[in-house]
């Protein structure tokens, strides 16, 4: 059991960073932290895990009902947080990319915690249909809910 | 929405360590202190519960009825409060996590709710029983004990109520704050 959960945890480890990021305003230790709670109680369910679903919408299940539970301890950054007032982007595309993904980060901790997740899990490439099912919606509102949270985003990452 | 599409596109590609072997060895004692904190936490507890009943029998309390009635009503209401801030707690800790979103989110409502319902009426009743059994012991304390130090415990007391109810108003504001963030969408 324990190579099981081995492999889940090295396979899905960077995916729920990414999502916990989405929950912390892209402050990495929090998220790391976070993922290690979100495997805590992987672990612990382990054996309760029934193959009544796919292992990634348990997975995501999970991960988002921890970072939920965390609200109370997570602090929203505020928008106007430097790096949206950085003008001087570094040319170097990596850093450049890095600022974009920040910037990202900080304009989905604006949202509600499930349009958060929905669209955490659409950037991480997750079948709307699967996303549906982790959320508990229909999947023709998480359809129009993922149009609407695109305008959101696209205001947001612009400063309108 | 191009930009998204191409952030879309380079989502996975983000400069994130994978877990390292030491990560999963911190992962694995972390598991192992989960059991062990809650251990911990009960012992602190019951701990707690038998100092206050000793401490009852050590003030000989129990031969006075008015001061054992008063001391009996100050344990009673901070043992009350212990005992639901630990089950909340656990309660919180328990909770099933493997169900879809928007039912964790209903439970976790019914939770931050019932917590406002402690700090709002459960919190204040239990305050003003302590108080109110703490004032009755005052006489008592003035035949025994020298003016400064009658004078200390009761300022220090009214400090302490003042302390307490800031935070109790934080816990509020911060739980409530938690309640609205759930109920956006």
């Amino acid at each position: 059991m324990e190579e099981d959960f081995k492999k889940l945890y090295e396979e899905n480890y960077s995916k729920m960073v990414r999502l916990c990021l989405g929950y912390v305003s892209g402050d990495k230790d929090m998220a790391k932290d976070l993922t290690q709670e979100v495997f805590i109680k992987v672990w612990r369910n382990f054996n309760s895990f029934r193959n009544e679903s796919a292992i990634t919408t348990w997975l995501y299940r999970i991960a988002v009902n921890t970072c939920l539970m965390n609200l109370r301890k997570t602090k929203k950054a505020p928008i106007t947080d430097a790096v949206f007032q950085d003008n001087t982007i570094d040319t170097a595309p990596e850093k450049e990319r890095e600022q974009q993904f920040q910037k990202m980060y900080q304009c989905i901790d604006t949202l509600g915690p499930t349009n958060k997740a929905i669209i955490l899990m659409e950037l991480e490439g997750i079948p709307q249909k699967e996303i549906a099912q982790v959320t508990g919606l229909k999947h023709e509102a998480i359809r129009t809910r993922i149009h609407r949270i695109k305008n959101e985003l696209k205001k947001c990452v612009n400063h309108e | 929405m191009n930009e998204f599409e191409e952030l879309k596109n380079d989502w996975t590609e983000q400069p994130i360590q994978g877990p390292s072997p030491s990560d999963f060895l911190e992962l694995k004692s972390g598991i192992k202190n989960v059991a062990k904190k809650q251990k911990i936490t009960n012992i602190v507890l019951l701990a707690t519960v038998g100092v206050l009943i000793v401490f009852f029998f050590y003030v000989g309390a129990i031969e006075y009825n008015d001061v054992a009635l008063a001391i009996g009503a100050m344990i009673a209401a901070l043992v009350i409060r212990v005992l639901v801030e630990s089950l909340s707690i656990a309660h919180l800790k328990n909770l099933v996590t493997a169900i879809s979103i928007q039912n964790f989110k209903e439970r976790l409502k019914k939770y931050y709710q019932n917590r406002i319902w402690v700090h709002l009426v459960l919190t204040p009743i239990l305050l003003a029983v302590y108080s109110f059994a703490f004032w009755t012991l005052l006489p008592d304390f003035k035949v025994s004990l020298s003016e400064g130090f009658y004078n200390y415990i009761v300022y220090s007391s009214i400090a302490l109520l003042i302390i307490f109810g800031f935070f109790i108003g934080n816990e509020v504001r911060k739980e409530l704050s938690v309640l609205s963030e759930l109920k956006r969408d």
